[in-house]
């Protein structure tokens, strides 16, 4: 075997005795997506090539491997209508309190969600606190967060019952639908949440993220979206998101 | 069945059924360029050795058969699993530099099928290792600063839960 590399290896030369490092990052990542979720994690701890790969959104798609683990992570598997509005309602929340109350309306792509026979989910309050909020794979890495809170009814709802559905998303990046990501529970099963005002609720939501490691260190303002969403039967108005499923017999998220 | 001659980067000049050699999209690509006769010219492959590239030949024969790759937008079924064939393992039996040089020579001559084979043998020795394990396995430094490697083990606790 020559010693001489090839020349499209630019290995930075840091190890010159390790095989793997005349691979491209294209082709480390490549290598990942074959693994499930938790291999990426203990990979994060690797090296700082892999973790930066595996921190990186646009490897999300490719992150998790659908059969190798019993849990699933699906990401950006929804796909939708553009062009469907529905109506916003913006609460902007600082430092523990509610700011100010916009009204906005949406340009996102409508997702079909389903909950499949035999899945299990979490619904209720304990998803706020789930941690997958805290899994470092699930943080975003930009500068800019929006947590939204949507619901599935039609036109805007005095009470919290007349949702069907609430959802909480990560935006990092406004101007790019590849960055959202959502999870989601719904009212009907949810009778605690259900009897609260809406305007008691998004406090309880404020406080949640206000407290949640998941944006410890995030610095700016974090709006949170009430969305009241014009439905048609169980479609979201959002656009690239994310859906999370844990098949380990106990668990699921949507 | 013609022949064609492909040049690997180190001058050997091997000869290869035309039908093999265009396993790889990029030489099946290059031949409808010049409209499929090369006969008398060898194809200079500039990235890839003549030990590669005999290795690489190898397992396009034995794959000569086998249907196309899936287009694109099923690439998620080929990731059902990392199984890998039984004739495929033994091919990928090989010393660390010959699988990864193996792995980029199948990205370069886009051979689907046997990058995907390569990136799971890969994926199965990583499997299941703790991070100190993945590092000796391919002598991968550990490049993290303390304040990173504080971060990494309350991450790990995380998904201990």
């Amino acid at each position: 075997m020559p010693s001489e590399k090839p020349s499209y290896s630019d290995a930075e030369g840091s190890q010159p005795t390790s095989p793997i490092n005349a691979l491209p990052a294209e082709l480390h990542a490549e290598i990942l997506s074959y693994l499930p979720w938790r291999s990426h994690l203990i990979c994060m701890g690797v090296c700082t090539t892999w973790r930066e790969i595996l921190r990186d959104y646009k490897f999300q798609g490719k992150r998790y491997n659908t059969n190798t683990d019993p849990r699933v992570h699906h990401l950006f598997s929804t796909a939708g209508q553009p062009d469907r509005l529905g109506q916003f309602l913006k609460i902007i929340y600082q430092e523990g309190k509610v700011v100010s109350v916009k009204e906005a309306a949406s340009k996102e792509i409508i997702s079909e969600i389903k909950v499949a026979e035999g899945e299990q989910a979490i619904w209720g309050l304990e998803l706020w606190k789930h941690p997958i909020l805290d899994d470092p794979l699930f943080l975003p890495n930009a500068d800019n967060a929006t947590v939204g809170v949507g619901s599935s009814d039609k036109g805007n709802c005095e009470k919290l019952e007349e949702m069907a559905l609430i959802a909480l998303w990560v935006d990092t990046d406004a101007d790019k639908m590849e960055n959202m990501r959502f999870n989601r529970w719904e009212f009907k099963q949810n009778p605690e949440v259900k009897k609260m005002k809406v305007s008691e609720f998004i406090t309880l939501v404020g406080n949640f993220v206000a407290e949640a490691g998941f944006f410890l260190g995030y610095k700016g303002k974090i709006p949170i979206e009430l969305v009241n969403l014009e439905l048609g039967q169980s479609r979201l108005h959002f656009g690239a998101g994310i859906r999370v499923k844990y098949h380990d017999g106990k668990k699921a998220i949507l | 069945m013609s022949t064609i001659k492909l040049l690997s980067s180190d001058n050997a000049e091997l000869a290869v059924d035309k039908e093999v050699a265009e396993r790889s999209i990029l030489i099946k690509n290059m031949l409808e360029d010049v409209g499929g006769d090369m006969s008398d010219q060898a194809i200079p492959i500039p990235n890839v050795n003549e030990a590669v590239l005999r290795k690489v030949i190898e397992w396009c024969e034995h794959h000569k058969s086998d249907p196309p790759p899936p287009a694109d937008e099923d690439s998620d079924s080929r990731k059902k699993s990392t199984d890998i064939e039984e004739w495929d393992q033994k091919f990928m039996q090989v010393d660390q530099e010959m699988l990864f040089e193996i792995i980029l020579a199948a990205n370069y001559l886009d051979i689907k099928p046997l990058l995907d084979v390569g990136c799971k043998t890969v994926a199965n020795m990583i499997k299941g290792k703790s991070p100190e394990e993945i590092r000796k396995t391919f002598n991968i430094q550990n490049d993290f600063t303390p304040e990173e490697e504080d971060q990494i083990r309350r991450e790990n606790e995380w998904a201990e839960e």
